[in-house]
């Protein structure tokens, strides 16, 4: 019997794409409207990083959209013997 | 949408800087006392010349990360990031010296013994135990910037 797939919860967000719809506004830019560095704002897109629950607040706000569709929270399978995402 | 390349903030190149600076001159530094280049009182001569170096090495790297890329203010991540490497450093530290602690007080009761004091073993020496206890030090500042590089690259979930 194969081993059970592990799940792990990670937050997601949509931030990338909202850049884009906004004039193509850049990391840089949003970054210098949050007060942090470019490399945190990469960081977060790249979901390495969760950003506190103000910051979070502060980058809908520079979106004008609601905390949900920013950031939402999912699960995702692992498969336990590579740690990868399981295949379906 | 490709992925953007954020490339190393000030503060990840600080920390680079901080850690190679540190294993260069802290190698330097065990190899002439362990080789015995240098004895005695010279051994703290050396030691103090390193770390001035050191910090004219780093001071110098900050000048010129100011001027080439401008002030970067450290951000939540770059304290998250903190906290964590200081467990880690904490934790390298707190088993480093209890370990060096253990060693002198089983070397020093073993080289009590009569058998030992007729075989010529003597106790550690007080110059030994410092390097060995500075070591520590060293090896808990290696860990703690390893961490940090490893969280800025990996993530710091």
């Amino acid at each position: 019997m194969p081993p059970a797939a592990k799940r792990t919860l990670r937050v997601r967000n949509a931030i990338r794409r909202l850049r884009f719809e906004r004039g193509e506004m850049t990391q840089q830019a949003l970054a210098d409207r949050i007060g942090v560095t470019r490399q945190t704002v990469n960081a977060i897109e790249a979901a390495k990083y969760s950003p506190t629950l103000e910051l979070a607040f502060k980058i809908a706000a520079v979106f004008e959209k609601p905390l949900g569709e920013v950031f939402h929270y999912e699960e995702e399978q692992l498969d336990n013997r590579r740690n990868e995402p399981a295949k379906s | 949408m490709k992925s953007d390349q954020a490339g190393m903030s000030v503060q990840e190149i600080s920390v680079l800087a901080s850690l190679v600076s540190t294993v260069v001159i802290y190698a330097i530094f065990f190899a002439c006392t362990a080789t015995g280049a240098v004895q005695g009182s010279n051994q703290i001569g050396l030691f103090i010349g390193l770390v001035i170096a050191q910090i004219v090495a780093l001071v110098s790297i900050q000048i010129a990360l100011a001027i080439s890329r401008g002030t970067q203010k450290a951000d939540e991540r770059d304290a998250v990031i903190e906290i964590r490497s200081f467990r880690n450093g904490y934790i390298v530290l707190t088993s480093s010296v209890s370990l060096v602690t253990i060693g002198y007080l089983l070397w020093g009761g073993i080289a009590g013994e009569p058998e030992a004091v007729a075989a010529g073993v003597a106790p550690p020496s007080v110059a030994l135990v410092g390097n060995a206890i500075l070591l520590c030090f060293v090896l808990a500042e290696i860990a703690k910037s390893g961490t940090q590089l490893v969280l800025y690259r990996k993530g710091a979930f």
